[in-house]
């Protein structure tokens, strides 16, 4: 009847602060399960190998690119320098 | 040209939540790292055509999103691969949450439909706003907003999540929960 089907709709369409919650910790635990692995090397690696194929192929343009493609990115760690071990 | 440092580390930063995004959309995760792999592939091909200082993440997702629903259109006659390899995949099962319990709730994620399951992975579990989401899935942000809310609704009602009420002791959520609840 109508009452009840008003109710079923309101039942559907909203759920609670605390269900809200709960779903979203849900979401972010399974979420977290395949973050918590971090970078596997194969990403690593592909960044690598692209860098070094394009550095390979424009030897003589990398310099002038890098000095004038650098500044407009934020500074950032150097990290990525050491990677060739 | 090569990466610009902050490039690189952008991008990696961005690949654990990709990987996350991948796996929750394609529910295999041999198929979702060859998706984040392709993924990287065509942003270094393209890195021209990335502006500095925007969202470097949210530029990945919208890569990833388009290739997972080109190839999902060629796959679609295929078999989907739902049988648990979902599980196997990942090299570090946590040991606090059983494989079943994730199963199940893996299972109830691909009983969306995927407009819904995309936005409310995007916004639910990924960080994106709704307008970053939006933009990402080149739609309205009301059309984000109401997609999200009947995917929680969807969800809650097959995980049971439909009250304040708690969980009865079989429910997978609740080891999910109270791992990732309460430390």
């Amino acid at each position: 009847m109508m009452h009840g089907d008003v109710q079923t709709r309101k039942g559907r369409g909203r759920l609670s602060r605390e269900a809200l919650v709960k779903l979203g910790k849900v979401l972010e635990t399974y979420f977290d399960d395949v973050r918590k692995e971090g970078v596997p090397d194969r990403f690593k690696d592909l960044l690598d190998q692209y860098d070094a194929r394009k550095a390979q192929g424009q030897p003589g343009q990398q310099a002038a690119e890098r000095s004038e493609g650098g500044p407009t990115a934020p500074p950032f760690d150097e990290r990525h320098d050491k990677g060739s071990t | 040209m090569t990466l610009a440092p902050s490039v690189r580390e952008a991008m990696l930063d961005a690949v654990p939540s990709l990987r996350a995004f991948a796996i929750s959309l394609s529910g295999n995760v041999d198929r979702a790292d060859d998706l984040v792999q392709e993924t990287l592939l065509r942003a270094m091909a393209n890195i021209d055509s990335f502006q500095p200082g925007t969202n470097m993440s949210a530029w990945l997702f919208t890569i990833l999103r388009n290739l997972f629903r080109s190839e999902y259109r060629k796959r679609r006659r295929e078999v989907e691969d739902t049988d648990g390899s979902y599980a196997e995949g990942l090299k570090s099962h946590p040991e606090q949450h059983s494989r079943v319990e994730f199963e199940e709730f893996r299972t109830a994620l691909a009983k969306l439909p995927q407009d819904q399951r995309e936005a409310l992975l995007l916004v639910g579990a990924s960080g994106f706003s709704y307008e970053e989401a939006a933009a990402i899935c080149e739609c309205a942000v009301g059309t984000i907003k109401s997609r999200v809310n009947r995917a929680r609704t969807r969800l809650a009602e097959l995980l049971s999540i439909d009250s304040a009420d708690d969980f009865g002791p079989d429910q997978p959520t609740r080891a999910i929960l109270s791992a990732g609840g309460h430390r």
